[in-house]
């Protein structure tokens, strides 16, 4: 049967090995993918992420306008342009549209204006235009003699300037969009934003800087830091693990066998993680370097013991219990924690069935040292006070943070980069969105109208201001004809009485501006036939735009909102959890076993989120996560402890070495989801292994077989 | 009588003769290398402006004070007919005062990249002309930009596609 199961086995791996070569998996190295997933039911927060994570702005600071130009210039005849393409609003193909249908246009402003019958300050605002030195006239006076058209361009926003003066430094934005087949593909993308980097340290002298912002850069710096801790944590767990056997079985025969069983307990993990998700975040690699020091346990337990048969059923309850801690990450809602649970599990698992179908086959001779480490009694009383006073205040203390932002801090240079952009782009307000429905463009035309009614216009972005719906460029043409039927005479002495008799008779001619996919700024705001995206800048109060039957998104608070939701499930599973335990370890052992066996989880859990309130840490949804990793790691060592065998404190003394010294190597990652979950585990599994040392399961060498 | 026939003889000699200059500006080419004007930190001027109206024999004049300030931008306070002022800080992109403050930056780059160069000078004064490429901003609205100085900015000449012509005139100038 074995022998089978050991051919099966490796005819699984194989052929799913060459499965998942032949369908290669992306490397997903996006911040925000790490907490959310394409499958949420809020996919609009998604599309609007995607939408807006593909930008990368290039910001050239010189002390001359003329070096920033040249740099400029040289920058961009350098880069890729089947990848980066620049992002130019041709302002030449709709102001061709908005001279031809001019009279249907006014600025919200205006447009107040002549409803209210206030055309003394539209006259006023006319001559300034009319008197202005440096202002141009877009259609000819006897067109437009209030210049309305200059007006409600103005009215649209200002354009990107070309050079920017700021503190005696000159600055020339660059802004790159990212070809979208490339920006499907992480990995590609990531390997032309190292050239990008290549090219600005080229282009950087004494008196040229050059910044980068934009998603694709954060994500290229963290997966680039990421990959250089993987190795670093790679190799100093190997090291450790290498020191370790060296130390303690006096031996390096081993190290073959523990390294293909963390080879292939690795490797499973991937093929399995590559099999169910379409991407695999670089974030879950990371993480999963910590598989070597859990799955070195299994090896760790065999080789101390050397005899299968009396650790066979600590083993199975020990992978059970961990497999099941990490499978409750599965319900987190979080696309990173199920990676990293599916990558786990498979990994656990496989390396058990390699200790139990392959190592017996393995005959190696080695003399290891014995240990038999043991808390003296006084120090017994004085851990087990210091915890629980711990936990006890510890509680009182803790507060919680759910707020995304708080989850990625960007390095100085980028942080930098980013506040140079919002101030040299204006861009610093708090950007939101609404999100509108309708059966057609003139239904939804006509919504973004009644929302933004009463916004004023540099707080909101919207097709319908670049394109008013039917009635209101009607309107627009009533309103317009009011003002010159009442003030044109007296205000147009430069026009002649047959221009002024043309301008009073004109008649409307039931044409109107349509939504034309040729125009530019459509694809920015319309997600698809029916649905259109305003962007807002600092809402204060939403009510309205609710009420008018928009969606609005906040994009970091929903995300928020949803790892609160998230993180208060998982306190409230935290008791079922430990009942459901309590109930499976009561069916293997005794009920006051199973307690002992439970306790050191217990206290473990509390002490680590006791510890965050002293510490004055705020408590996120990733520190409750660890809480079901403590609970799986913690109840490992007590189950070792129960089955009482001879060496079982080297075993569990060994173990907890490697997954402490791993989850500790997490706590220096420049991630702070990551670190949150090194820094607990690393506490949590001390006490841990120390309350698992304050209990006695001599007496239970008598109960039932599993 | 005779007089006044003398001023109106010096006055359209005058305009002859700028005209004259301004049409011979583009027989003379250049390059950013080529070109030199002195470079303004902050000047201070009397401005007047005249605006032709196509298809119309009327004018719009106004006048009043000029500043620029390198590191601000350029403002125009009009004090006649209206009493209105408009300033562009240097983070605005308005064409006129974008190109006022590439000039006096000596930014020729920019003006390169979006125009054609003109340059003659005589003596300490200098004619830049500027006439948008077909790729640049401006090439929709405008065909020309005159300037002439000496130490300081003395005229600017700018020719649009539908708002017709718009002279800007300065004196009185001092820098600080």
């Amino acid at each position: 049967m074995k022998k089978f199961l050991r051919i099966l086995f490796i005819l699984i791996l194989i052929i799913t090995g060459i499965f998942v070569l032949n369908n290669p998996t992306n490397t997903e190295t996006n911040i925000l993918k790490a907490v959310f997933s394409n499958n949420t039911a809020d996919s609009t927060v998604v599309e609007l992420s995607n939408r807006y994570s593909s930008k990368i702005n290039v910001i050239i600071e010189s002390s001359s306008a003329e070096i920033a130009e040249k740099k400029a210039q040289e920058f961009y005849n350098l880069i890729d342009k089947k990848t980066f393409g620049i992002e130019k609003f041709d302002s030449s193909k709709i102001l061709e549209t908005y001279k031809k249908y001019n009279k249907n246009l006014l600025s919200t402003y205006t447009r107040q204006k002549l409803i209210k019958k206030e055309y003394n300050e539209i006259t006023s605002e006319a001559f300034t235009r009319l008197y202005n030195p440096v202002s141009f006239m877009l259609l000819p006076l006897n067109e437009d003699p209030y210049m309305l058209l200059e007006d409600y361009i103005q009215s649209l926003g200002k354009d990107n300037p070309d050079l920017i003066n700021l503190n005696n430094k000159f600055y020339k934005i660059i802004m790159l969009e990212v070809n979208k087949s490339k920006a499907l593909s992480p990995d590609l993308l990531n390997g032309e934003i190292k050239k990008l980097t290549k090219t600005q340290q080229e282009l950087s002298d004494k008196n040229t800087t050059i910044y980068f912002t934009g998603t694709p850069i954060h994500s290229y710096y963290a997966s680039s830091k990421a990959k250089t801790e993987i190795n670093i944590i790679c190799l100093l767990s190997l090291i450790f693990i290498i020191g370790l056997c060296y130390f303690y079985f006096r031996s390096l025969k081993l190290l073959a066998p523990i390294a293909l069983s963390l080879a292939i307990g690795i490797l499973s993990g991937y093929i399995a993680a590559s099999i169910i998700f379409k991407s695999i975040h670089v974030l879950t690699f990371v993480f999963s370097t910590t598989l070597i020091g859990i799955c070195i346990d299994y090896s760790l337990h065999y080789f101390i013991e050397k005899d299968l048969s009396k650790i066979i059923k600590s083993l199975t309850i020990s992978m059970i219990t961990t497999v099941s801690a990490f499978a409750v990450l599965l319900f987190s809602g979080v696309e990173l924690l199920k990676q990293i649970a599916v990558f786990t599990m498979t990994g656990l698992f496989c390396v058990y069935l390699i200790v139990i179908l392959y190592y017996p086959l393995i005959n190696l001779n080695y003399n290891p040292r014995k240990i038999n480490f043991v808390l003296p009694n006084k120090s017994k009383k004085f851990i087990a006070t210091i915890i629980i006073l711990t936990a006890v205040f510890g509680l009182f203390y803790h507060k919680f943070d759910d707020d995304i932002r708080n989850m990625y801090i960007p390095s100085r240079t980028l942080l930098k980069a980013e506040n140079l952009f919002n101030e040299l782009s204006g861009n610093n307000k708090k950007t939101t969105f609404a999100i509108v429905e309708g059966k057609n463009i003139e239904e939804i035309l006509q919504k973004e109208e009644n929302i933004t009614e009463k916004l004023p216009t540099s707080n909101y972005q919207a097709l319908s201001k670049f394109i008013p719906s039917k009635i209101k460029q009607k309107e627009n043409f009533e309103l317009r004809k009011e003002l010159y039927k009442n003030t044109l005479k007296s205000y147009a002495p430069f026009l002649t009485e047959n221009e002024i008799n043309l301008l009073l008779t004109e008649k409307f001619s039931d044409k109107f501006i349509e939504v034309d996919n040729n125009l530019p700024l459509i694809n920015d705001f319309l997600i698809n036939k029916n649905t259109s995206v305003i962007v807002l800048y600092d809402i204060k109060n939403p009510d309205n735009i609710i009420k008018n039957g928009a969606k609005y998104i906040d994009i970091p608070k929903d995300i928020s909102q949803r790892i609160k939701e998230c993180r208060i499930s998982c306190v409230k599973m935290i008791i079922p959890v430990f009942i459901i335990l309590f109930i499976i370890l009561s069916i293997i052992y005794k009920p006051k076993t199973a307690l002992k066996i439970i306790l050191p989880s217990i206290l473990a859990a509390t002490f680590s989120i006791g510890l965050l309130g002293i510490l004055g840490q705020q408590i996120n949804l990733f520190h409750i996560l660890a809480i079901y990793l403590i609970i799986g790691f913690g109840l490992d060592y007590s189950v070792f402890r129960a089955s009482c065998l001879e060496k079982v404190s080297d075993a569990v003394l060994l173990s907890c070495s490697t997954s402490v010294f791993s989850f500790f190597l997490l706590t220096f990652t420049s991630f702070k989801l990551i670190n949150s979950l090194g820094f607990i585990l690393t506490t949590g599994l001390i006490v841990s292994y120390l309350t698992s040392n304050l209990f006695n399961y001599e007496n239970n060498r008598q109960e039932k077989k599993l | 009588m005779k007089k006044f026939l003398w001023i109106i003889t010096a006055i359209l000699l005058s305009s002859y003769t700028i005209t004259m200059a301004q049409d011979g500006i583009f027989q003379h080419p250049s390059s950013p290398n080529n070109i030199y004007i002195p470079k303004y930190k902050n000047v201070n001027c009397k401005f007047s402006q005249t605006k032709t109206i196509p298809n119309s024999q009327a004018y719009i004049k106004s006048s009043g004070n000029f500043k620029f300030q390198n590191t601000n931008g350029v403002i125009f306070e009009t004090t006649y007919p209206v009493k209105t002022t408009t300033s562009y800080t240097t983070d605005q992109n308005n064409r006129i005062s974008g190109i006022i403050t590439a000039v006096s930056n000596r930014d020729y780059s920019y003006l390169n990249k979006n125009f054609d160069l003109f340059y003659n000078k005589v003596n300490s004064d200098w004619t830049l002309a500027l006439r948008p490429k077909t790729s640049s901003k401006a090439h929709s609205v405008m065909k020309s930009v005159i300037i002439s100085g000496g130490d300081f900015i003395k005229q600017i000449n700018i020719n649009t596609i539908n708002s017709g012509d718009t002279t800007i005139n300065f004196t009185q100038c001092s820098a600080y």
